[in-house]
């Protein structure tokens, strides 16, 4: 049985840019009707965002647009008009979920304050997804994931001891905010819809950062550590020799870290970790029983830990000589946990697990054309779940959403069009809609 | 602002196995009110001794990774070697709706646990399986670690430092095993989804993959590589791209820490508010110049706009350029410390901390769930929650409460674990 467990939640979506899409991605994925609400002269700018080549002036040739919101359909219409605010409260009264990521004070400014979509439905789920949150003294700061990420901690958490902090090296808390939210979405909807009040969700990127920093913040005030004291962040290592400061891997041992090996290029590094003795024992046997590796100072784990400097030198020396698959495959069977640095390119073109698994499936879009999407990684009975193939082209599905969800006739339809409401009057709509 | 004022999965039965792949998902099940039992094997899970801990006690119950991830949940230690405490296993597996499963490929066979079993148990059960690479594929049972896992998927690729010449820069693995962080979420979304679906409808197996859960969360590689044909270079404290070289945004400052100071999307707005900002500061600088006046001229002589600004953090502290430039309405932020992080005055606002009692008798302010409004145990600890308890639980801690719930109070076999532990409670 298809698994759309979803299916027939509705779900209103002001969301731009990344993290409220990436919610939104999943709710659709699930089954969920997700209608994306925009209109022509202010579009997500995530529609002509960087990370893939775009058309100027084609709202839906953007690749990386294209992956983030699989799945969901397109409603154009101005809630900065008043027939337009007028059409969304009447999409409010219809809809299960309302999600944005509109700086605070944009919806209340149209007058959609919670307790205004609560009249409108009692049973609402309210979504707002920001940098800093709705309240406190922080709650009109604005932000991006880079900013977010900065004051949570997570970009502190990163790096080695003496150099700057390294951060992540994408929006890391765009995504995980997305799935912190459709978490929360899910959960809101989980009571029988008659024992379900309207739920406000205010979600922020500053908290989901310090939960995924949960245990560090635990470490600073319940034993009053403070990582400044001590070599922090440890690398790629599980505990950075000296200095007494945790390396919060929730897991130890040495070697533990990433080695440069035989490969070309920027990502020619191997992850090689050893967590117990006879891991070390098996990759001393997979090295050929070096000589080196007989050291007194690497016979033990207390002892692997202290001496890391010395022990990466050597095992350094070693992957040098390997690629970084023929390395993971060898340590693999020998039972040492061991993997390849991959870029995306290596998960698209190498990557056998990712190809069993069907983690990204190729589909046809109108405008961007056929490609490999990623998809909502989870197997159900032991199938991959599908991508729906739809895409929310701009204001494609605004009468038919109209009709799904309030009933909309033909007439009004065109009527909303013809007046500005549902499309600017005199834009003319892209033609590639009919290729659809 | 929910009328009912209760966690919106109470009322929801978890058992989970888990030595730590799966326990961040119960936990964002037991943070919103579902009764998340946890059995665990006599010597108690192995997330039990995961560092730092309490004091540096390593006794199983101080571990403070071990006390987030398993807060509100309950203890019950079975042996599932012994018939006895198979037989309570069952039972509970029969009142379950999800079964949280972080043991392993085969894991839950081998402790008589199969497919067909729980079937049988358990027609509507949800069975939530997490584990590094998947119950399928070539690397199905490959070992992994965090490090391990965060290579793979893409991230540290991804993450480290500015390349020197043609030398690339050292990748680097962010802490806190955000590995599991990936998987564990979207297996909270999927198992929560799944009890949508009529109870009829047989055993879902939800197989959720760490490998594949971060491969899809990594936002540039993939499409840049699909899209666009090209490969991406890492950059100290800012996002990788496709260029080897290019303008820094993270700049250090006066006290010696440092200020994330996006310039990315400089519009009109912002820009006039850095100049503003100069000014009125006496700040030396070129940046009224004509050829910073149009938002395109000023991507391409963006290597000024950010020499102005290194050289402005440079002469002030971090903490007060983040609240200057955010009166400012710019997206900038100081790149916190940890501990100053705990002390963050908006998350203490949003009582993102809750005082919890511990086992141990003490009192931690204890993370919660990153939202304000829709209730959880940590903002409403005195919901309909079981055990009226916020902390993680001791070992073996519920487990005669459980099943005397669960099983009825009648005597259990004679060599069951479950026995010693009630007797020894």
């Amino acid at each position: 049985m298809a698994f759309a467990p979803l299916h027939g939640v509705r779900v209103l979506d002001f969301s731009w840019n990344v993290a409220g899409p990436t919610a939104t991605k999943v709710l659709a994925a699930l089954g969920a009707d997700v209608v994306k609400i925009e209109y022509p002269t202010r579009p997500d700018p995530g529609r002509v965002f960087s990370f893939s080549p775009v058309t100027p002036g084609v709202y839906d040739s953007g690749g990386f647009f294209a992956d983030l919101n699989v799945g969901k359909r397109s409603l154009t219409v101005d809630p900065r008009s008043p027939d337009g605010l007028a059409l969304v409260e009447e999409l409010i009264g219809a809809a299960d979920v309302l999600v944005e990521s509109y700086s605070p004070r944009v919806m209340a400014g149209w007058g959609l304050t919670f307790e205004r979509m609560s009249e409108l439905n009692a049973a609402i789920v309210y979504l707002s997804v920001s940098g800093f949150g709705h309240s406190g003294p922080h709650g009109t700061y604005v932000s991006y994931g880079p900013t977010a990420q900065a004051a949570s901690g997570v970009t502190y958490a990163s790096g080695e001891p003496g150099s700057p902090p390294a951060g992540w090296g994408y929006s890391f808390l765009d995504v995980m905010t997305g799935y912190q939210a459709a978490y929360a979405v899910t959960a809101a909807l989980a009571p029988a819809p008659g024992d379900r009040a309207a739920t406000r969700i205010d979600l922020s990127q500053l908290e989901t950062g310090a939960a995924m920093l949960a245990p560090l913040l635990l470490d600073a005030t319940v034993n009053g550590t403070d990582t400044a004291a001590g070599a922090f962040p440890p690398g790629n290592r599980a505990h950075w020799p000296g200095g007494g400061i945790d390396g919060y891997r929730y897991e130890t041992g040495a070697p533990y870290g990433v080695y440069r090996t035989a490969d070309d290029g920027t990502d020619g590094f191997c992850a090689i970790t050893v967590l117990e003795d006879a891991q070390w024992r098996a990759l001393v046997g997979a090295m050929g029983d070096p000589e080196w590796a007989g050291d007194a100072r690497f016979a033990d784990h207390a002892s692997r830990v202290e001496h890391q400097e010395a022990l990466d030198d050597h095992l350094g020396r070693w992957t040098r000589t390997h690629t970084k698959y023929a390395l993971m495959e060898l340590l693999q069977a020998a039972g040492v946990p061991a993997g390849a640095v991959q870029s995306g390119r290596d998960r698209l073109e190498h990557d056998p697990s990712l190809a069993a698994r069907e983690v990204f499936q190729r589909r046809t879009h109108a405008v961007v054309g056929e490609h490999r999407f990623e998809s909502l990684p989870v197997h159900v009975d032991g199938e991959p779940l599908p991508l729906r193939d739809r895409w929310p082209l701009l204001g494609r599905d605004t009468d038919r959403v109209l009709e799904d969800w309030l009933g909309c006739g033909a007439d009004r339809c065109r009527e909303l069009r013809e007046s500005g409401v549902t499309w600017p009057v005199g834009l003319p709509a892209p033609t590639y809609y009919e290729a659809v | 602002m929910n009328g009912s004022g209760r966690p919106p999965l109470t009322g929801i039965t978890v058992v989970e196995l888990d030595d730590g792949v799966a326990q961040y998902a119960g936990m964002l099940l037991a943070g919103l009110g579902a009764d998340v039992i946890k059995v665990e094997p006599p010597g108690g899970s192995r997330a039990r001794r995961a560092s730092p801990f309490r004091a540096g006690v390593d006794d199983g119950e101080h571990s403070l990774p071990f006390r987030h991830y398993n807060a509100a949940k309950r203890s019950v230690v079975l042996d599932p070697g012994a018939d006895a405490d198979r037989a309570a296993l069952e039972s509970l597996v029969r009142a379950a709706d999800i079964l949280l499963d972080g043991l392993g490929p085969g894991g839950a066979a081998a402790i008589g646990l199969d497919d067909a079993t729980l079937e049988a148990l358990a027609p509507g059960l949800v069975h939530v399986v997490v584990t590094p690479f998947g119950l399928t594929g070539p690397w199905r049972d490959h070992l992994a670690s965090d490090v391990v896992s965060m290579s793979l998927g893409g991230v540290t690729g991804q993450t480290g430092y500015d390349g020197v010449g043609d030398e690339p820069g050292r990748p680097i693995t962010p802490v806190g095993h955000q590995a599991r962080h990936f998987g564990g979420v979207l297996a909270a979304i999927y198992a929560v989804a799944a009890l949508r679906e009529p109870r009829s409808a047989g055993v879902r197996t939800l197989d959720v993959a760490l490998h594949d859960s971060i491969a899809v969360s990594t936002e540039i590689p993939v499409s840049m590589w699909e899209f666009g044909g090209q490969e991406v270079f890492r950059h100290t404290g800012r996002h990788a791209a496709a260029v080897l070289h290019n303008p820094e945004w993270q700049f250090r400052c006066a006290d010696g820490g440092y200020l994330c100071a996006l310039t990315l999307y400089l519009n009109d707005r912002r820009f006039a508010a850095i100049l503003d900002w100069f000014d009125t500061t006496g700040f030396p600088h070129d940046l009224h110049a004509e050829r910073f006046v149009a938002e395109a001229d000023r991507v391409a002589n963006l290597r000024e706009i950010v020499d102005a600004i290194a050289r402005f953090c440079a002469l002030h502290d971090s903490e007060d350029l983040f609240h200057e430039a955010q009166r400012r309405a710019l997206p900038w932020a100081r790149v916190q410390p940890v501990a100053d992080v705990a002390a963050d005055p908006q998350l203490q606002a949003r009582e993102f901390f809750t005082p919890v009692e511990q086992s141990d008798g003490s009192t931690a302010a204890q993370p919660g769930l990153p939202w304000r409004g829709m209730p959880t145990v940590f903002s409403h600890p005195t919901s309909s929650h079981p055990t009226r308890r916020v902390r993680a639980p001791r070992l073996g801690e519920d487990t005669a409460e459980v099943l005397a719930t669960f099983l009825g109070a009648g005597p259990l076999a004679p060599e069951g674990a479950a026995r010693d532990a009630v007797a020894g409670d």
